[in-house]
């Protein structure tokens, strides 16, 4: 279904080119759950944004394919980009707070999806009676999705503002939103971060239903590997703006391979029998504008090699599904 | 493992009211009534020296203000507090400061809890002249030892808060705080505005420095691995009111109260074996202000048994070490 090929992202700075996204390579099949990790400023966002064409100014996409059911969205127009996003891919943010207009009554923003692809001409018929049967046919969806969703009493807070929802409910609507047009790729980026733990379980299991009888694809892109962990498929873990390794979930939570995965997955405390202590990885994050190293982990990595500072790294296939980028294998 | 012997601090019954005032045309023309915000709502606890007492909750539970109230950054608005057992509920001019020297506070946020204005040696100043250090070499001295214990350069020591990264300026915030040389120490949220790898830092840290300084911690988070992984017993906050306290081990084992049952089953973890057949809570936390009436949790509980949840609320029981507050038990 997504196929990213090399995809290259940059930011220039005062400091030189930041490389955002460097060589990201990733596929998806219809209806998968990736979760994409890794710690901040490591391109997770970016790679997201990179997708849907909305990466800030000054920020672009310099080099690389990003194949959509074998379309190139790297190359289409702006229009034809607007026609894509909301409807075939949809995307959810981490704040529901400030993503949410506080001017405007929720069901409104969520109609407005509606409005915008045209979901419900088909059905209206023309004019002049159609704009009228429209406005209905969309109100009546609406409601339909924020039952859906798990938002009580639908026909009441249809009227409410953002305001009057709480973070957990904010986060309902725009997932209603992102639903609306029944797109074929959901894009979660942190989506329970700001929320509590057992509101967080609300939302994870309304996106695992949502994938289960809708079949929407959904890349989660989080920092807590327990989240990931439990709901999906696949991990794709990055650092410093690539994607160092990728594979079947339990095979990487309990057989890592990257070195800085096995470092994160010892620097977390876990729920275990027998307390272990935290070994949290040397050294800081590289500055992106200045890697000196062509593994950007060289200077943290505990099996580092003296070839690791110069040979060219490739993200190599391991068998059993399992892709990393280190020189070990 | 750590001494057991008589409790360094003492809370009874401790409550803390907000309140919102109308003004009186709103009271008379608009028919609004003053409001309470029950945000600590008669909590008894007891933290043994050389302990950390974990204190869990989500957001709105009330348990940085329960910290900050323990401090007399908020007065209390009833309740006795005791500490090392001197009765400190309305202390004079003279205990206060006594005591703040002997009680220390670490922030959650560690970019706005710095001063940006100030350098790191002004910053560390001033702790230490309240403790009587005045001679400008020693405090030089004092503060190039407290620096390096808490893991940052000597150098640093006219660096200003944005100069360093988020890990860092924990650091800091960790060194004005043991620069008073307190026995006690409130972190609220220490590290959970940090990344995975600095987080594991920051937590060794905390742990050699109680090793090194017998320091006891009421080690505030949401984050229950953390919690987990640090506290020799945990408390569970609902709604101002304290609803489960026990060892570490057997809370997680053997948690009684409904509301902690359904909090551990919610978080994700990366251990298939350590995973809870998850209870999915419905709704969110209702508001502080006027809470429901009898046991706080009731309208969310699944085990409700019936009329006396909802209109007696239920003592904290000690079921030997374990204390519980729930009609089940």
């Amino acid at each position: 279904m997504l196929e990213i090929k090399g995809l290259r992202t940059v930011f220039p700075t005062s400091k030189g080119e930041v490389v955002a996204a460097k060589d990201v390579d990733l596929t998806m099949e219809p209806g998968q759950i990736i979760g994409l990790v890794g710690e901040s400023g490591c391109g997770k966002s970016v790679t997201m944004l990179s997708i849907l064409r909305l990466v800030p100014h000054p920020g672009r996409i310099v080099s690389g394919q990003v194949l959509f059911f074998g379309e190139d969205l790297v190359k289409k127009s702006p229009l034809e980009m607007r026609r894509i996003r909301g409807k075939e891919i949809a995307m959810i943010f981490q704040d529901p707070m400030t993503t949410l207009n506080p001017v405007f009554k929720v069901g409104e923003q969520i109609r407005e999806s509606l409005r915008i692809h045209g979901i419900m001409s088909e059905q209206a018929g023309s004019w002049p009676w159609g704009a009228r049967y429209r406005l209905q046919a969309e109100r009546d969806k609406v409601i339909q999705l924020m039952e859906e969703v798990g938002i009580p009493s639908p026909q009441a807070r249809y009227h409410e503002y953002p305001h009057q929802f709480s973070g957990g409910m904010q986060q309902r609507a725009l997932i209603a939103i992102a639903l609306a047009c029944e797109p074929r790729l959901l894009l979660a980026d942190e989506p329970t971060t700001a929320l509590d733990v057992t509101i967080q379980a609300q939302i994870l299991d309304l996106l695992r239903r949502i994938n289960e009888t809708h079949g929407t694809g959904i890349i989660l892109v989080t920092h807590d590997l327990g989240v990931a962990a439990e709901f999906c498929e696949e991990i794709v873990v990055m650092y410093a703006g690539q994607i160092v390794e990728r594979g079947p979930t339990d095979e990487v939570i309990q057989r890592p391979l990257h070195p800085y995965t096995r470092g994160l997955l010892r620097s977390i405390p876990r729920i275990t029998r027998e307390k272990r202590k935290l070994e949290p990885i040397p050294g800081v994050v590289p500055d992106l504008a200045n890697l000196k190293y062509n593994c950007a982990f060289y200077d943290r990595c505990d099996a580092a090699l003296p070839k690791c500072e110069h040979d060219e790294l490739e993200l190599r296939d391991v068998g059993g599904g399992r892709l990393v980028r280190c020189v070990l294998y | 493992m750590k001494e057991n012997n008589a409790p360094l601090l003492e809370v009874v019954d401790l409550k803390k009211y907000f309140y919102i005032r109308r003004s009186f045309l709103a009271r008379t023309l608009a028919g609004a009534r003053d409001q309470v915000i029950k945000a600590v709502d008669g909590v008894t606890l007891r933290i043994n020296r050389g302990e950390t007492l974990g204190l869990v909750g989500e957001s709105g539970c009330g348990k940085t203000t329960l910290g900050r109230t323990i401090l007399h950054l908020h007065r209390a608005t009833s309740g006795k507090i005791v500490f090392d057992g001197q009765d400190i509920s309305n202390p004079d001019r003279k205990a206060l400061s006594q005591y703040r020297r002997r009680a220390q506070i670490v922030f959650q946020n560690p970019y706005a809890s710095l001063n940006p204005r100030k350098t790191v040696r002004q910053i560390l100043t001033i702790p230490l002249r309240n403790r009587g250090v005045h001679d400008r070499s020693q405090q030089e001295a004092e503060i190039v030892e407290l620096l390096n214990r808490v893991g940052l350069n000597e150098r640093h020591i006219d660096s200003y808060p944005h100069q360093f990264s988020g890990g860092q300026r924990q650091r800091i915030g960790l060194a004005r705080a043991l620069a008073m040389h307190p026995e006690f120490i409130v972190a609220d949220e220490p590290v959970s505005s940090l990344d995975v790898s600095v987080q594991a830092q920051i937590i060794n840290l905390l742990e050699e420095l109680q090793e090194e300084f017998h320091l006891t911690y009421l080690f505030i988070a949401h984050d229950l691995s953390v919690i987990y992984y640090v506290s020799d017993r945990v408390a569970v906050m609902y709604l101002g009111h304290m609803v489960e306290v026990a060892p570490t081990r057997e809370l997680f084992d053997r948690p009684l109260h409904p509301y902690t049952q359904a909090l551990l089953s919610a978080i994700p973890v990366v251990d298939r074996e350590a995973r809870r057949e998850r209870i999915i809570l419905e709704g969110t936390v209702p508001s502080p202000i006027d809470p429901p009436p009898g046991c706080r949790f009731a309208p969310r509980c699944p085990q409700k048994k019936g009329k006396v949840c909802e209109h007696e609320t239920p003592p904290l029981r000690d079921l030997g070490g374990h204390l519980v507050a729930c009609h089940l038990y």
